[in-house]
């Protein structure tokens, strides 16, 4: 008996303890407290970002509590969507890319919209004829180069995919691996658009032959091994988007007077991201104003400098250190989503035995 | 079944065994679709992940033991210093890790730096990064702790006397140390070892970051079949074979340690000072040691936080870096106005409560369950080494079993009316009854092993002076007790604070951590993202540099 | 055999950085086959100075000779000496047989001799049988056998022994100290046993050497120190009677318990130690007087307290609070 009492001390002692803890975590927001304002919860990848005045607007505009559940990266997120959509976690997801695109079409997490603002998105970015999956933003993963380190040397930045198995270009190029990067699958599929399957694998070999660097992702390949960021490594060109020489000129320490990076125009691949509604959601209302908020042009023009995309609307109006700094390819890579989904796994698999083994 | 265990057991059969088996029944189903590539490849996998924890686990322990001894048995200046320095590294995120080694053996690193410029090279001399030896470097760095404390914590309480009746014996000091010492520690290093080993069995982070992708082991696998690949079957199998793998190891242990128990009366002995020139230069020699290899990567980190690398463009070998500290106020101003902003302090704030609540939620389980397990009938024998299988989850399985399992409420009246099913997973509790569960394994073993050698007569003594129960358990076991407490209350806070583990995955962005902080800054480019994520990890380990240096002060205090 | 010469030892107050003498200036020897009993109370130094001699400890100053070589830094394991702990410290992973080999097993004798010797020792203190028992199984007597056997085994040159019977009952300590004596006398080396206990000491000891706060307060047989104590702390310690101290006035001595006849003149105004051993006999005109307060039966004899303190032991029993006089011997020490 007395054993069975101080079993039950304890586990009140615990429960006490975690009740106390909730008052000691901030409290839930005042929303809960109102039941006139009502909570949309959108799902998205860790990158995700935007402005609090932007988002402040909308939840004002429509009284309702926005709820971000943050879910990894883009992988990690579209992959708990899938296997939450009984008892979906959110009214919409947000972050699904054209690499992943069909893979989410084919589980069937979304609910098709025909949101009116689609008719000023150009018809390139709907890969999705039914608009269960509807554009919001895209960007081209293309070469990133040390302007200064070219400058030392005297040596121009490479102009071509084959540029890079020059004897001059040795050793100087970090890549990540696609097989568990997003910018490295990027790459991986501008070679493959480039030289078709299986040419990518020769000029793969050259490169591996040429002395790339495979890291495992890009904050590695950017922060420790690219010269030209704060990591200072050996490398100094990296696959990175064609934005990143904007956010190094934003994100500088001290002023600059110009970007330190540049990009590589061609042999770059483009990614566009979707939005959706997720199947079952019981704020579908909401869900489909808050994607008509995505695609309008308070929230398009936010997106540049807080994710680092372009916007898919094209009356948003570009901000100037963005549009100063920020590029597109001329003509990127885009295969079609369903032979991305089809071969995705084949590729990796030759890739990694072509390159790392 | 005694009623003590059960809080423990209940608590991992909800948080652990339950999403894990719902992740692994869905995925198991379609097992018939894997292809023969995946089995091929899971051999070469297997064997690397066999070879570097072995090879990880022996490195740590050979470069263990001695600090352990040191750590227990000698008294030197900075002790407590050095010793919470040991610590940090195990709560440190690897992202974080990964930086402060490439700051020190990175291509541009100190040392190839200083190597450059005195032997006049262009290229860097020390390949580090991405070969075997960051892998293992890394992890003696993060687990060196593990061995430093059990085993010092038993050295420190061994009987000295036996020693000395060994070298009357005419055992020389190195005989003493095979014949006795060794065999004595034996229990705790096998706890020890295995610990480690199962640490460095599921590596990831510093597979991924460090050895780079020519390494792959087991839950690197999963992450890539699970996250990149949406091949759920294949990483649910992979998860299986680690998962029993891991129960496997922990059946030999604990089978190994019911063998060797011999009770041992714990005689705590003060430290003593170095006395003889030959003791004095061993002890100098090894606290060096200790700093080369804990103080510089630690230190490279903070150095680098307020060092602004971007005015000598161009000329980058050049030294001289100048001094700011704008990576830190730039922490406190939220520049583009994101709803991600987060405040350091609030960071630390959360990453605290996190930690706090975890090691109460952990100690409060983990005690009854140790007394329940320290005179251990049938049914406990048995449930033993499940109770440490949490230490060998693969993360990222368990976190999607979370998602499954507690994404509708478990009971679902009592959370009435709310439009989704998030309920559970979105309560902040989620989080530290996830730390929970990784740091209640160790608790339970460390607490346990405490708990054996407390003699019956001191409780007995305690009941017939008049103490009721719950005065003898408050009395006796929990004063006797208060190193090996504060010890296991240490392994949960790290464990919350570093959130390794299944926690990661988890989705609470309403009460970012500082680990989340970190995160943030580093997946964006540019040198002040980079320079914050530096800063912010220099609090983080700032912070836990305090927690850890008050917790161990507390332990002296408290020792009897 | 074994000399040792002005040992000096002092030890570190924790906190204080004082250093608080515990030996000075040790001089004694042991002779070959002779049993010397370290005898003093606790703190005075006696574990200690085994401990030197063991070479667990290094004096800081002064001389270990061992057949005429100085060994003070010889490391321990090299010394041969054997030495039984107070609670016997023995090893709780390994079994008896490995407990009593392990000496043998640092000489690295070959496995059949190693197996005949354990057998030996383990008959000489009559354990055969518990070899391949836990140690932590056994009783604190068995215990005590293991420990001594473990210690024989390697044949030590010099055996040393600290309070080995100190965790026994009485009775099992009667029984063993008879053994014991067996036991050494069989060994035939020479002892050094530390003890607290005087029945112990005169029970084995050739020699014994009483240890008083790190000094020497007396040495010789045990008859000597029996018969002569060297001061009244030795008389007292010993429990040999009643010590007095006083001041020699007009030819007696004045004490706080009365005045008493002086067997030997003194010079007037010296301060002098009397013991009087409490065998006595009732006379009339006995030197001794006093009030009777207590009688206790002693088997043979009466112990008789009287009202100043001082007792005496008498074959007939006086009442309780009727005056006595005795005749008893008087020394003055």
């Amino acid at each position: 008996m007395k054993r069975l009492l101080g079993t039950l001390s304890l586990l009140t002692l615990f429960l006490a303890a975690c009740a106390a803890s909730s008052q000691v975590l901030p409290s839930e927001t005042e929303a809960a407290a109102s039941p006139a304002v009502r909570t949309l919860t959108v799902m998205t990848h860790d990158s995700f970002s935007a402005s609090e005045a932007v988002i402040a607007a909308f939840e004002q505009a429509n009284q309702v509590n926005l709820v971000f559940l943050k879910s990894g990266d883009a992988g990690a997120a579209l992959n708990k969507a899938i296997l939450s959509k009984d008892a979906p976690l959110a009214d919409v997801f947000y972050g699904v890319d054209n690499t992943f695109l069909s893979r989410a079409l084919a589980a069937g997490v979304f609910e098709a919209y025909n949101a009116p603002l689609l008719a000023d998105v150009p018809i390139e970015f709907k890969l999705d004829p039914q608009n269960r999956a509807l554009p919001v933003d895209f960007g081209d993963v293309c070469l990133n180069y040390d302007k200064a380190w070219f400058d030392g040397k005297k040596m121009p930045g490479p102009a071509s995919l084959d540029d890079l198995l020059k004897p001059e270009y040795r050793g100087l190029l970090v890549v990540e691996n696609p097989a568990t990067s997003s910018p490295g699958l990027a790459f991986l599929l501008a070679t493959i658009q480039k030289y078709g399957d299986p040419g990518y694998l020769e000029y793969w070999r050259a490169l591996k032959a040429n002395d790339v660097v495979v890291v495992d992702g890009w904050e590695t390949a950017y922060y420790t091994n690219f010269s030209a960021s704060s990591g200072r490594g050996p490398q100094p060109l990296v696959v990175s988007y064609a934005t990143s020489p904007a956010a190094e000129f934003i994100f500088a320490p001290s002023p600059l007077a110009d970007a330190p990076t540049a990009s590589m125009l061609q042999g770059c691949f483009r990614q566009v991201e979707f939005v959706g509604i997720l199947k079952g959601s019981p704020n579908r209302a909401l869900a489909e104003k808050f994607i008509d908020f995505m695609l309008s042009r308070a929230f398009q023009e936010d997106m540049p400098l807080q994710m680092f995309v372009y916007p898919v609307n094209p009356q948003a109006a570009l901000p100037a250190d963005f549009a100063r700094f920020a590029r597109l390819a001329p003509n990127p890579a885009s295969l079609p989503v369903d032979e991305i989904s089809a071969n995705r796994e084949k590729w990796l698999a030759a890739w990694t035995e072509v390159v790392l083994h | 079944m005694k009623l003590r265990l059960l809080p423990a057991v209940l608590f991992l059969g909800i948080f652990f065994f339950l999403p894990l088996g719902r992740i692994l029944a869905l995925s198991l189903a379609p097992l018939s679709q894997l292809d023969a590539a995946l089995f091929s490849r899971l051999a070469d996998v297997l064997r690397f992940t066999f070879f570097q924890a072995a090879a990880s686990s022996l490195l740590t322990v050979l470069f263990g033991l001695p600090l352990a001894f040191l750590f227990a048995r000698v008294d030197f200046p900075l002790k407590p210093f050095l010793r919470t320095l040991t610590a940090i590294p195990f709560m440190l995120p690897t992202v974080v890790v990964a930086a402060a080694f490439n700051a020190l053996l990175g291509p541009r690193g100190w040392f190839n730096l200083a190597l450059m410029s005195a032997l006049g090279l262009s290229q860097p001399p020390i390949i580090f990064l991405g070969t075997l030896g960051a892998i293992l470097a890394a992890h003696v760095f993060y687990n060196a702790t593990i061995v430093i404390r059990l085993v010092g914590n038993a050295w420190a309480n061994l009987d000295p006397r036996l020693g000395q009746a060994a070298r009357s014996l005419g055992a020389s000091p190195a005989s003493v140390f095979w014949q006795v010492t060794l065999p004595l520690l034996r229990p705790a290093l096998l706890a020890a070892t295995l610990l480690v080993f199962l640490f460095d069995f599921t590596s990831y982070g510093v597979i991924l970051l460090l050895g780079g992708p020519k390494f792959s082991t087991i839950e690197v696998e999963i992450a890539l079949q699970a996250l990149q690949m949406l091949n759920l079957p294949a990483a649910a199998l992979l998860s299986l074979i680690q998962l029993l793998c891991t129960l496997t190891f922990s059946v030999l242990y604990t089978r190994s340690l019911s063998r060797l128990a011999a009770p041992l009366k714990p005689v705590p002995q003060t430290p003593r000072r170095a006395q003889t020139r030959l003791e004095r230069l061993l002890v100098a020699s090894l606290v060096c040691v200790l700093l080369m290899f804990y103080a510089l990567p630690l230190l490279a980190l903070p150095l680098r936080s307020i060092s602004r690398l971007e005015a000598q463009r161009g000329q980058r070998t050049a030294s001289g870096p100048a001094l700011t500290l704008e990576y830190y106020t730039e922490l406190f101003i939220n520049r583009r106005g994101s709803i991600f902003y987060i405040p350091p302090a609030t960071a630390a704030r959360n990453s605290l409560a996190y930690a706090g609540l975890t090691v109460a939620c952990s100690l409060l389980l983990g005690f009854p369950a140790a007394q329940a397990l320290a005179r251990p009938g049938r049914l406990e024998k048995w449930l033993d080494p499940l109770l440490l299988l949490p230490l060998g989850a693969s993360a990222v399985t368990l976190g999607l079993g979370y998602l499954l399992t507690f994404n509708r409420p478990l009971v679902p009246f009592l959370v009435p009316g709310r439009g989704l099913a998030l309920s559970f997973l979105a309560s902040p509790l989620i989080v530290p009854l996830a730390h929970t569960t990784i740091a209640l394994p160790f608790v339970i073993r460390s607490l346990q092993a405490a708990l054996a050698t407390i003699p019956p007569r001191y409780r007995e003594a305690a009941a017939v002076l008049g103490a009721s129960p719950w005065q003898v358990w408050w009395q006796v076991d929990w004063k006797i007790l208060s190193r090996a407490l504060v010890s296991a209350g240490a392994f949960a806070f790290t464990v919350s604070l570093g959130e390794f583990g299944a926690a990661s995955l988890l989705a609470r962005p309403e009460y970012p951590t500082l680990p989340t902080a970190i995160f943030r800054f580093l997946s964006q480019p540019g040198g002040m993202n980079y320079g914050q994520a530096l800063a912010m990890a220099t609090i983080l380990m700032t912070i836990t540099g305090l927690a850890i240096g008050l917790i161990e002060k507390e332990r002296v205090a408290g020792e009897f | 055999m074994l000399e040792l010469l002005n040992l000096t030892k002092s030890y570190n107050l924790t906190g204080t950085g004082e250093n608080q003498p515990l030996l000075r200036n040790i001089s004694l020897s042991v002779a070959p086959g002779e049993t010397v009993c370290l005898l003093g109370p606790s703190g005075s130094g006696k574990s200690t100075l085994l401990r030197l001699v063991a070479g667990l400890e290094a004096p800081e100053g002064g001389e270990i000779r061992w057949q005429g070589r100085d060994i003070a830094t010889l490391p321990a394991h090299k010394r041969q000496f054997g030495l039984m702990f107070q609670d016997y410290a023995l090893f709780p992973h390994l079994d008896v047989q490995s407990n009593v080999a392990f000496g043998l097993r640092m000489q690295a004798i070959a496995s059949s001799a190693l197996a005949v010797r354990v057998a030996e020792v383990l008959a000489l203190v009559k354990m055969s049988g518990f070899e391949h028992r836990r140690v932590t199984e056994l009783s604190g007597g068995e215990q005590q056998r293991v420990a001594l056997a473990r210690a024989l085994a390697p044949r030590p040159l010099l055996l040393m022994l600290d309070e080995p019977l100190g965790a026994l009952d009485r009775a099992l300590k009667a029984t063993l100290l008879d053994e014991l004596r067996h036991i050494l006398r069989q060994a035939g080396i020479p002892v050094m046993y530390v003890t607290h206990d005087q029945e112990e000491a005169f029970t084995l000891a050739d020699r014994i050497l009483l240890l008083r706060e790190g000094q020497i307060a007396q040495a010789g047989t045990p008859l000597e120190v029996f018969s002569h104590p060297a001061d009244g702390w030795v008389a007292s310690f010993l429990g040999l009677g009643n010590v007095l101290s006083g001041v020699v006035r007009a030819g007696a001595l004045d004490t706080p318990f009365g005045r008493f006849p002086l067997p030997k003149t003194r010079p007037e105004g010296a301060t002098v130690t009397l013991l009087i051993r409490p065998p006595a006999a009732l006379a009339s005109d006995g030197p001794l007087a006093g009030k009777v307060t207590d009688v206790l039966f002693r088997g043979e004899q009466f112990r008789v307290e009287l009202e100043n303190g001082l007792y005496f032991h008498l074959d007939h029993a006086p009442r309780v609070g009727t005056m006595i006089r005795l005749q008893a011997r008087l020394e003055v020490l």
